[in-house]
């Protein structure tokens, strides 16, 4: 059977869900908002274990394969404790770190590991590894020196901000008339970039396929922009190459990667998403990812 | 210099500190973290500056990196509003495993995303490495949490960059050796419970032994050499 861990509310989830039932596949959907109800025995030794979820009980050698779509459980409505002394708490803690481990040892096919999924926790250290790979990346630098940050500005004038862990941010823009802004940086080191004019792409990496999306918008960050389309697109074969041996690199057999193709015609490199929220673009542009994904589950 | 991480708490990281020969040490703290003058730059990392009990230094200063500091936690960034600290703390986190990437000094141990302080293995992880090396594992410790805590270990071996020393050190050099290869860790002390004329894995610490006179010579050695 499938492994489906994650939140039914989530897209991409609920979307892989229909089609595996669509096609009779047997599933096993563990959704984190019954974590409470949700219980392991795992022993990694002999590579066996149990999953008792809602009063059923599955044996983990019966998965073949996963998908992994988690969210911080302790956000969910329906877990009301998050007293880390409380033992539902603990409960719920033991039991995610038991599935992360049970998946990470799993002989099957695991859309993603969690741990080939790491590198998107340190941005500027996943753009190392990007940039190695040949793509070209921003201008960058991370400071608490406000002197430093408005010179890196005077310099582009024009930049952008954003988070360096995978706390989800608002990319936003800077131009010289922000320069005083810029002495709050002495909190926390903070990441400039200089602003790369072009258009976006999204290209997204499953298996041996690749799906790119051409989006068009006037916002520095389309993902909150009301006036965003989408166009299903092919790359020119150099930079399809890239992205899939940057998806292999790093791991994984399911990718989001965020180009920009600059009006010199260079291709950047923003981030490599190991954990793609992939419906919005796939619908928008008309992409059969799920039926594929799905495909790539029971392959 | 060696530079020192530790978190703000930590006495034993003052007393390393002390105790390096000819004050080549400096600590830096999760305070110097959230501290102006940190300037790095993605293109030219040897022109980036650090920022360590207070003051500015250049990265070409380190030679050396011990990390006592397995994680900024948000509780003590003492600078930074209540409502700011778990965002300040996931940066940080974020940013100082990019900043030590960067160095191919010694380091104590070399950082990883999740723990600053060394590769991040989880305990069930621990026992399937001990029993790879032929280390016994005591069979309740599988699955029984509540087992641990009435578990006490009897003795100990380190290692540190090839060298075993410790508690029958001799008849551990090859496993330890094993272990130090399949972790990549060069720094770790193995405690072992011994029961009935059998010894078995009880635990694994990172965190070096300061107030030990061999293992401090040991770890200072493995800098100055």
């Amino acid at each position: 059977m499938v492994l489906l861990w994650g939140s039914l509310h989530d897209s991409p989830m609920q979307e892989v869900k229909e089609e595996l039932e669509r096609v009779n596949a047997p599933i096993l959907v563990v959704d984190q908002k019954n974590v409470l109800q949700s219980q392991m025995h795992l022993n990694l030794l002999s590579n066996s274990g149990t999953i008792e979820y809602c009063d059923k009980k599955y044996n983990c050698s019966d998965i073949q394969s996963a998908y992994i779509r988690t969210y911080d459980f302790t956000k969910f409505a329906s877990f009301k404790s998050t007293d880390y002394n409380d033992p539902s708490f603990y409960k719920a803690a033991q039991f995610e770190q038991q599935m992360t481990l049970m998946l990470e040892h799993h002989g099957g096919v695991v859309v993603n590991r969690i741990s080939n999924g790491y590198s998107n926790c340190s941005k500027p250290y996943q753009m190392e590894i990007i940039k190695g790979l040949g793509f070209e990346v921003p201008d960058t630098i991370i400071t608490s020196s406000p002197e430093y940050a408005k010179a890196f500005l005077a310099k582009h004038e024009r930049i952008i901000y954003k988070s360096i862990s995978s706390y989800r941010s608002i990319v936003s823009c800077l131009t010289l008339k922000d320069m005083k802004r810029l002495n709050d940086v002495v909190w926390c080191p903070t990441q400039f970039q200089n602003y790369v004019e072009g258009v976006d792409y999204r290209v997204h990496v499953l298996g041996e396929k690749i799906f790119t999306t051409k989006i068009i918008s006037s916002a520095s960050d389309f993902r909150y922009s009301k006036d965003t389309e989408l166009v299903d697109f092919q790359l020119p074969v150099e930079i399809n190459e890239k992205c899939y041996k940057l998806t292999k690199h790093l791991g994984l057999h399911f990718s989001g990667i965020d180009l920009r193709c600059s009006r010199n015609n260079e291709w950047y490199c923003f981030e490599v998403n190991p954990s793609p929220g992939y419906t919005y673009f796939s619908n928008g542009a008309g992409q059969r990812i799920t039926e594929e994904l799905g495909s790539f589950l029971l392959s | 210099m060696i530079v020192i991480t530790c978190s703000n708490l930590d006495d034993n990281a003052k007393l390393l500190k002390a105790k390096w020969p000819n004050n080549n040490a400096i600590l830096l703290s999760v305070n110097d973290l959230t501290s102006q003058g940190w300037e790095v730059c993605f293109e030219d990392f040897s022109r980036s500056k650090f920022v360590a009990e207070e003051k500015v230094w250049p990265v070409t200063d380190i030679e050396g990196v011990v990390n006592l500091l397995p994680f900024i936690a948000p509780f003590e960034l003492f600078k930074i509003v209540e409502e700011d600290r778990k965002y300040v703390a996931s940066e940080l986190n974020a940013f100082l495993f990019y900043f030590f990437s960067k160095f191919s000094c010694p380091f104590l141990n070399n950082p990883s995303m999740f723990n600053l302080s060394g590769p991040f293995i989880k305990q069930e992880e621990w026992i399937i490495n001990c029993r790879k090396t032929g280390l016994l594992v005591y069979p309740q410790k599988e699955n029984n949490k509540q087992f641990y805590q009435s578990f006490n270990a009897t003795h100990s071996i380190s290692y540190i960059n090839g060298i075993v020393y410790g508690d029958r050190s001799d008849n551990y050099e090859r496993r330890m050796k094993h272990i130090a290869e399949i972790t990549g860790l060069n720094h770790f002390t193995l405690h072992l419970k011994e029961e009935e004329g059998q010894e078995y894995f009880h635990s694994v610490s990172t965190y070096p032994t300061i107030n030990n006179e061999e293992a401090l010579s040991r770890l200072i050695n493995y800098f100055q050499n």
